[in-house]
């Protein structure tokens, strides 16, 4: 085998945790410090359950990470606490969360999604996922503008899906490469 | 059944969709793409023709057979070709755009025309506009009195158990059967599903009923969805235990899936069958 590509794998991996650790319930701290990427593999776990779709199991995880990237904007975070007192009822503390105006103005969460370029695709798949369940909801009251809008979704909502799971795939490798080049 | 005043555009409809929606069922239990050829969508492009005839004019002035003949010329001249390309010759429109640069100018140019062409006919062929342009279906004057619609209710009240409840059941069964060929970790055989679906509708149409006798009403579908989707919530914890205790399983997310939308069908057809039986009423009352 040749090494340098068995230290690439290696690198790859460790980089970008396996599936495995994806856990939604994994809010705030300990949540925040898994990488991007790694969160959102969707081309991966796509490849891995051998599903075409793994609905709504699938759905309902990145929505959790959505929120949870929502969750990130607040100029304050949630810790665990083990104090004494009144927070043995609720063991959690409320702490600024350092660089807070940043934070505040999104810049943090801007930089971290150019790095990946993946967010934004999520979003993508989550608006063709709620436009698929709301726009037939609204046929009775609108019926011609909703059954054109609904037959134009499903037109082109798997052209968008295999192009955000391209788009993914090739975020998370360009990232690769480019945190491998760094270090 | 809600708002379409021409009974002749309904039923057209209504036999179009079911016949759809039992070729879906036998493509998801013999996956035949033929079946899609014999069975094909007509309904959805028979519903546009009406919609679009009600932004300027009354569909009430469609005979049965302007009706009929539309419907026919969807289905032959527009569906069948269509559903051939799509699933028996299994092109790929996308592909054949890469391939080809010059279909997508082609296709604008090609919807672009058939626009003009149709507001061209509209304007100058056509009769005069009855109505002017609108999109909401609840802009026009109703045609049912509040005193006909609560007569319907009546109606629906004391005869709901017959050959419609055996239409929810179909409908849904066959939906359910489709969609669990969709979602993953479906288990159950089509007849068990089948049969649970029966049963849970039976329920919910007991449970309306017997709200419905005792005066209970619903301000809104919404709110109407809701009171039935927290009923169907109990009754599926009460499968969740029920099979807990013994040896069975349930997936909780897809139960889930399959009770909300059972719900939301269920909820649809009940809120909007009386209107449906109202307009049957006032249009031939001898037979009603």
């Amino acid at each position: 085998m040749d090494p340098a590509s068995s230290i690439t794998t290696t690198e790859t991996r460790d980089h970008y945790p396996a599936e495995d650790n994806w856990n939604p319930s994994l809010l705030g701290h300990q949540f925040r410090r898994m990488p991007v990427c790694s969160r959102l593999s969707l081309a991966d776990r796509k490849r891995d359950s051998g599903e075409k779709w793994a609905f709504p199991g699938w759905y309902f995880d990145n929505l959790a990470f959505v929120v949870t990237l929502w969750f990130d904007q607040l100029p304050f975070r949630l810790q665990p606490s083990d104090e004494v007192g009144w927070s043995r009822r609720f063991p959690f503390r409320l702490s600024r969360r350092s660089g807070m105006w940043t934070e505040i103005a999104g810049i943090r969460q801007i930089e971290r999604r150019m790095e990946c370029g993946v967010d934004s695709d999520v979003l993508i798949f989550l608006a063709v996922v709620f436009l698929r369940f709301s726009v037939p909801l609204l046929i009775p009251r609108f019926p011609l503008p909703s059954i054109v809008s609904c037959l134009i979704i499903n037109g082109v909502d798997q052209i968008i899906f295999q192009n955000i799971l391209i788009s993914i795939s090739r975020g998370i490798r360009d990232t690769t490469k480019r945190s491998i080049s760094i270090t | 059944m809600r708002n379409w005043q021409n009974i002749h555009a309904f039923e057209v409809s209504r036999f179009l969709c079911y016949y759809r929606m039992v070729g879906v069922t036998l493509f998801e239990l013999f996956h035949n793409r033929t079946l899609s050829l014999i069975f094909p969508n007509t309904f959805e492009y028979f519903f546009i023709f009406i919609e679009a005839t009600r932004l300027r004019w009354s569909p009430s002035r469609l005979s049965r057979k302007t009706i009929i003949i539309a419907a026919a010329f969807i289905w032959i001249v527009i569906k069948l070709p269509q559903e051939y390309w799509i699933h028996v010759a299994q092109h790929d429109t996308t592909d054949l755009m890469k391939e080809h640069s010059w279909m997508l100018p082609a296709m604008i140019v090609a919807i672009v025309a058939i626009l003009a062409g149709g507001y061209w006919a509209s304007t100058r062929k056509c009769p005069p506009a009855d109505v002017s342009l609108r999109f909401d279906a609840d802009a026009g004057k109703p045609d049912l009195t509040p005193d006909q619609t609560a007569g319907a209710n009546r109606t629906f009240v004391t005869c709901s158990f017959d050959s419609d409840l055996l239409e929810k059941i179909i409908m849904v069964s066959m939906i359910s059967i489709i969609f669990s060929n969709v979602l993953p970790n479906v288990n159950s055989t089509k007849l068990q599903l089948s049969t649970g679906v029966a049963a849970i509708i039976i329920v919910n149409s007991l449970l309306s009923v017997w709200l419905a006798r005792r005066g209970v009403g619903w301000s809104s579908a919404f709110t109407q969805f809701i009171a039935m989707a927290g009923s169907n919530v109990v009754i599926a914890f009460g499968f969740y235990l029920i099979l807990r205790s013994g040896s069975g399983s349930i997936h909780l997310g897809n139960t889930l899936f399959f009770f909300l939308l059972l719900t939301l069908l269920v909820t649809l057809f009940d809120r909007y069958l009386p209107f449906y039986l109202a307009r049957v009423c006032v249009k031939s009352p001898a037979t009603a």
